[in-house]
């Protein structure tokens, strides 16, 4: 009985979500779109994979983006395949808003940190901003550059005891709370 | 261009980043192992701040083993606040809990007495099975403010403690035979300046009982936090060879000074996230403080 109601909610959700997503287009150039045939109907759902960069240490400089986009809101899951090099990985799901060419954004990250035997899970909720970037091959490679503030909330497994975020001394957040900024560019395939 | 030509170019540029990107990340620490040192005399997990500079905490973190009964920690930092109101020289982060703070006395106690019966017994009382560091922080203000500063009595009277604190626990190093180490450490260079002329701290560090070394200490930069001083505040003629810095807060050019001045180098942090292992991979610290000593210690020897 539980599964069969948690199967309906999820199943609601996959098709709510979408629906309320794509309400409007987003506002276009008026530039006609030389390499589409203008009489094919334009394409509201997009796939999306490409890379993830980044500087800062927070999390490899290189990830990889799987998601899909509509009209006003893009879904992102940025998987580590850098872990093999030093047993930490960095998995985040995003959500972007994305009316314009500002997009809002949250998400969580959970990192994972190899321990001698075990492994550290911490836990991570992400805000932030994206904003485009130029787009190349007829809008299929788009490019944003981000800003973001990740909160470490837990830290949690590995045969320690778990530790949540607190605030009530700068001594117990400084070090949980950063900053940082990273660049993406997305190959975008049409679906529907 | 002919396309030949690109796709070789297109080629050779993608196995550069490949190659750059294995290079940033080659993370195997390998036979690299720094000291752990227990941060504020509190190292359990999970990390609590208002056990800081406890003796509750100090004990916990020095009964800290692994399964072989081998210490989880290399040394302890512990906090001398010089309480300017009541001249006392406090075990103490600063004024929060002055009801509960002790003074400088006890923390010596609780750790010459864990050192003098683990050598008694012939078990390692560090995890490198090296000498016993203690880091023993001068506060550089005297009351709950940071802009309270030393006045030069004051100053002198904190380096006078400090000393005292270093004497006391090599006594228990001679008489018991054990491996120490003793570095003062300070943000404030007026009081490490005044501890390198003090004639206490000059017989330690001249001695063969004990080794004796000054540190600066460097973390949350001004504006943000008025304690940390640029590199020259520090005069070579003070004899500082060790600083201990915070990798989120101290750009990469100052810590290539520290060191470019010959300066040991060690990091300090709050709490461990991958930004902090990733200095430790990156700069290789000779000390690393933590408050999470047996995470740390199993990230070290994963």
């Amino acid at each position: 009985m539980k599964k069969s109601l948690a199967l309906l909610l999820l199943t609601s959700l996959l098709f709510l979500v979408p629906a309320t997503a794509m309400g409007e287009d987003p506002p276009r150039p008026e530039q006609p779109d030389k390499s589409i045939d203008a009489s094919a109907p334009e394409k509201k759902g997009f796939l999306e994979f490409g890379l993830n960069l980044r500087t800062d240490l927070g999390v490899h400089p290189l990830r990889v983006d799987v998601g899909f986009r509509l009209p006003k809101l893009e879904v992102l899951l940025i998987a580590d395949p850098m872990f093999v090099f030093d047993k930490q990985s960095s998995t985040d799901l995003i959500f972007f808003f994305t009316p314009k060419k500002v997009h809002p954004y949250a998400g969580w990250r959970m990192t994972t940190i190899g321990l001698v035997d075990g492994r550290q899970f911490q836990q991570n909720l992400l805000m932030g901003v994206g904003l485009a970037l130029p787009e190349f091959l007829d809008g299929r490679l788009r490019g944003q550059w981000g800003f973001e503030l990740a909160m470490a909330t837990v830290k949690h497994g590995g045969g320690l005891p778990s530790e949540t975020l607190s605030f009530g001394s700068a001594r117990s957040y400084l070090d949980l709370v950063n900053f940082a900024m990273f660049a993406r560019y997305d190959f975008q395939l049409g679906v529907f | 261009m002919n396309k030949h030509t690109h796709t070789n170019m297109t080629a050779l540029a993608a196995l550069s980043l490949l190659a750059s990107v294995s290079a940033g990340c080659s993370s195997n620490v390998g036979d690299y192992s720094p000291r752990v040192i227990c941060h504020n005399a509190n190292c359990v997990e999970p990390a609590d701040i208002d056990e800081d500079d406890t003796p509750a905490a100090l004990r916990e973190s020095l009964e800290l083993v692994d399964d072989e009964d081998r210490p989880l920690i290399d040394g302890v930092e512990i906090d001398t606040f010089w309480f300017g109101e009541e001249e006392r020289c406090l075990f103490a982060h600063d004024l929060n809990n002055l009801e509960t703070a002790s003074d400088f006395d006890v923390p010596v106690n609780i750790i010459t007495q864990h050192l003098e019966a683990r050598a008694l017994q012939g078990k390692p009382i560090t995890r490198s099975a090296d000498r016993f560091s203690v880091l023993v922080e001068l506060k550089g203000h005297v009351g709950t403010s940071k802009s309270e500063k030393h006045t030069e009595e004051q100053r002198l009277e904190h380096v006078g403690c400090a000393v005292n604190i270093a004497q006391r626990l090599a006594a228990s190093a001679a008489v018991s035979n054990y491996q120490l180490e003793v570095i003062f450490t300070s943000f404030d260079p007026a009081l490490l300046i005044d501890l390198s002329e003090d004639e206490g701290f000059q017989i330690l560090r001249d001695g063969d009982r004990i080794t004796a070394r000054l540190g600066v200490l460097a973390g949350v930069p001004k504006p943000l936090d008025s304690q940390t001083q640029p590199i020259d505040a520090f005069p070579e003629e003070a004899g500082i060879d060790f600083a201990s810095v915070h990798p989120h807060w101290t750009r990469h050019a100052s810590i290539r000074a520290y060191e470019s001045r010959g300066w040991s180098l060690g990091l300090w942090m709050f709490s461990i996230v991958p930004e902090t292992l990733d200095a430790i991979e990156v700069y290789r610290p000779d000390y690393v403080t933590t408050s999470e000593a047996r995470a740390l210690t199993r990230w070290l020897e994963r």
